[in-house]
């Protein structure tokens, strides 16, 4: 049998240029992913589980949350015809030494409810969240470093749809330049917590509205 | 001969060649802060000084504080203190309003407009006084060092002249704002103020 000639490497590629391609191709995503920082998780920990009443670091954030009731008023304002509130009590503190502003705040504090609305009373496909300060029922659209504020956090739902049982979830957010306009900012929301609550039901009737 | 599918694998790579270039480089790019001649340029003073803004002049007239304040019937309790700034400002040669304003101390921190602080105050024609109010809730610690600081625009304070004025507050200040009674927020006027 005669001895086999030794294939050069470059000939080996040109013999299967599909996979030549294929192993160029995978070996090009992963510098690329490696070189911006695509394999990093995102969460490192996860988002853990915590007790009522227990402080949550979700940066920029300290955050706590105590108890979840429902209820068809809220700040003398009444909720719209077959709709209710679901108000969650707790305390906020910003961590970070700037202010920060009404979007970082509402997006830290999610829930997992259903059959959602805005302020407003128009249907939202996510949850969102109102914050308001507890001593004057203000809207706290916005917080300053070394502030510690008792706030409701407060959503809008079916009537139908209010649950015995709530999971608000605690998201942190990562500072950084936008890549919009490069201006510094709170962005990257990622869960880091989710906290179970009790919701109290509501009242058996809702109250009349009051007239002028 | 280079084939089509060859021309499209080298385009990609190209793509994303210059995507992670441009991304690897991008970090190390200067940003706005990292300029220093656009760093606003700080004329620093006291209450009752007048501060030469190059488009208007401020003066901090009067510092007030309590733990409400109360603004259009409403009234907002603080945590801390609102720490409540007066101040005129005379624009020099067109109409000037000052619409930035924040408030810092010596630990680093920063108040701004953000969340419920207000800064009003209303455009003035040259050589007349608008007299404006800027209110910011801060924790009690800060007050030792607090300093405010007031610029034409609130969007971009790079390369533009700033007033920063000490307010001279001390620890004793604290408690004497905690037993103040709520502060009603004058509506920012322009002309000599009723005396």
């Amino acid at each position: 049998m005669p001895p086999r000639e030794p294939t050069s490497p470059v000939a080996t590629l040109r013999a299967h240029p599909w996979l030549t391609s294929a192993v160029a191709g995978v070996a090009v995503v992963l510098v690329v992913v490696t070189a911006l920082g695509g394999w990093a998780r995102s969460t490192p920990e996860g988002a853990v589980s915590v007790a009522a009443g227990t402080p949550v670091e979700a940066t920029p954030f300290r955050i706590r949350l105590d108890e979840a009731a429902a209820t068809f008023v809220h700040d003398g304002r009444d909720a719209e015809p077959g709709l209710a509130f679901v108000v969650v009590e707790g305390r906020l503190e910003l961590e970070a030494p700037e202010s920060v502003g009404f979007t970082t705040v509402t997006g830290a504090i999610t829930a997992d409810l259903t059959s959602t609305y805005d302020q407003f009373g128009s249907p939202t496909e996510e949850p969102e969240a109102e914050v308001t300060v507890t001593a004057d029922g203000s809207t706290l659209l916005g917080i300053g470093p070394g502030l510690v504020y008792d706030v409701q956090v407060t959503f809008v739902v079916d009537e139908a749809s209010v649950p015995e049982r709530l999971t608000v979830t605690l998201l942190q957010h990562a500072r950084r330049a936008s890549a919009l306009d490069g201006e510094l900012g709170w962005f990257d929301a990622t869960p880091v917590a989710r906290v179970a609550l009790d919701v109290a039901p509501l009242p058996a009737t809702r109250p009349e509205p009051e007239g002028f | 001969m280079a084939t089509r599918w060859q021309h499209v694998l080298g385009t990609g790579l190209l793509g994303l060649g210059l995507l992670a270039a441009g991304s690897w480089v991008q970090g190390w790019v200067p940003d706005d802060e990292d300029d220093p001649g656009a760093a606003p340029h700080l004329r620093r003073g006291a209450v009752g000084d007048a501060l030469d803004l190059r488009t208007a002049t401020v003066t901090v007239d009067e510092v007030l504080g309590s733990t409400r304040v109360e603004e259009f019937g409403s009234e907002l309790v603080s945590p801390g203190v609102w720490v409540v700034v007066r101040y005129t400002v005379v624009a020099s040669e067109e109409n000037t309003a000052i619409t930035f304003a924040e408030m810092r101390d010596d630990e680093g921190r920063v108040w701004g407009l953000e969340g419920r602080n207000s800064n009003d105050c209303v455009d003035s024609p040259p050589g007349l006084a608008a007299h404006c109010t800027v209110y910011v809730e801060v924790p009690p610690d800060a007050l030792p060092t607090l300093r405010v600081r007031l610029a034409r625009l609130s969007r971009d304070t790079r390369f533009d002249a700033v007033a920063e004025v000490d307010l001279g507050l001390t620890r004793a200040d604290a408690a004497t704002f905690a037993a103040a009674p709520t502060y009603v927020v004058p509506t920012a006027t322009l002309g000599d103020e009723p005396s």
